[in-house]
């Protein structure tokens, strides 16, 4: 059965801005695959539309069906990880294998001293901005 | 009435390490130049005149037939001179209202240091009646709007934070401390979900509309310590 997984090289995935994530990449597939992405991004979800931004791309070639590779990304600084009312950011480490996209995802906190920052809830509703300006 | 201006300057990416050095943000409230003012007078007379030569028009024709018969183009003619004269001549007196010009210091501030207010009116600081300042974070997000039968974009917002100024005892002039808190997010800007930072200001004037204005301010990360 085919299969992906990354191994971080702490327990924790609460990091700092700033901080070095370093960890494993491992996978056991059926076919030699071209090659694997792995991709640092964020994306946010919540009641808005969703958007994710792509931070660094690693591409691993020269492969075979059944391997691993160390990586090591340098996290940026901002945004932080959040939930708010509205919306929620969320940092993602996503491996990918082509050509059969398959893949695994690891979520991981941004923030200051590896916190998520919660926005509170201050008076006033949710305002449609649009209505009113039309 | 609510009005949203940009601030004059840039405020910077967050990061930035050059905070401290940040030049403080400049602006100026009132809408319009004198020119403009000018302009409305000039039209307020020009409808003025208008409505007087039909009047007059009217008038002769009254005394010399003992009829008065205005054609509905006349009376179209006097209605679209009536309310341009009103509106030119709201326009013209709002020109002496008094408008606040601010000065926030720093441009960008980061979390737990605080932003520096200072304003003053222009024009008849008499007629300032209260003021109210706010420092305020929100979230401002697009949605689409699932009600309506075509899909289309909706810009939602919901405020975290609002922190309300002591209020001043001078209101013409003068400057307010506005603390930004520890442990919130800093401006964040991308294409469908911002953080949002502002410098609510709203006065009440005599004899006019309440005006509040949103000026949007830079709050970045906290300086590391240590």
């Amino acid at each position: 059965m085919d299969s992906l997984q990354i191994i971080l090289a702490r327990t924790s995935a609460e990091f700092a801005p700033g901080n070095d994530m370093v960890g494993q990449l491992t996978w056991s597939l059926s076919k030699v695959p071209d090659r694997v992405e792995l991709r640092l991004f964020w994306t946010t979800f919540g009641v808005g539309i969703p958007e994710s931004k792509v931070v660094q791309t690693v591409t691993f070639d020269r492969l075979l069906t059944f391997d691993s590779r160390a990586f090591r990304f340098k996290l940026p600084t901002f945004p932080y990880s959040y939930r708010g009312k509205l919306m929620s950011l969320s940092w993602v480490l996503e491996a990918t294998a082509f050509p059969s996209r398959r893949n695994v995802r690891k979520h991981f906190i941004m923030g200051p001293e590896g916190k998520e920052v919660v926005l509170p809830s201050a008076d006033g509703e949710v305002f449609n901005a649009t209505r009113k300006a039309a | 009435m609510k009005v949203s201006l940009a601030a004059v300057q840039g405020t910077g990416k967050p990061g930035t390490r050059t905070i401290l050095k940040a030049k403080p943000l400049i602006v100026r409230t009132k809408p319009f130049t004198f020119w403009q003012f000018v302009l409305w007078v000039l039209a307020s007379a020009g409808a003025g005149a208008a409505i007087f030569l039909m009047g007059e028009m009217h008038l002769i024709n009254f005394k010399a037939t003992g009829v008065l018969q205005p054609s509905r183009l006349d009376i179209g003619v006097l209605v679209f001179a009536v309310g341009a004269l009103c509106w030119f001549v709201m326009r013209s007196w709002k020109y002496f209202d008094p408008y606040p010009d601010l000065r926030i210091t720093p441009g960008a501030a980061p979390l737990g240091s605080s932003f520096d207010v200072e304003w003053i009116f222009r024009g008849s600081q008499g007629r300032v009646r209260s003021i109210a300042i706010a420092l305020v974070g929100r979230e401002e997000v697009m949605a689409e709007d699932k009600t309506s039968k075509r899909p289309r974009a909706q810009k939602l917002t919901a405020p975290f934070y609002v922190e309300n100024s002591e209020t001043p005892q001078k209101m013409g002039e003068g400057h307010v401390h506005l603390q930004v808190p520890e442990g919130l997010m800093p401006t964040f800007d991308s294409e469908k979900t911002r953080i949002v930072w502002l410098v609510r200001f709203e006065n009440q004037i005599k004899w006019g509309a309440r005006m509040k204005y949103e000026f949007p301010v830079q709050v970045l990360p906290e300086v590391a310590h240590g």
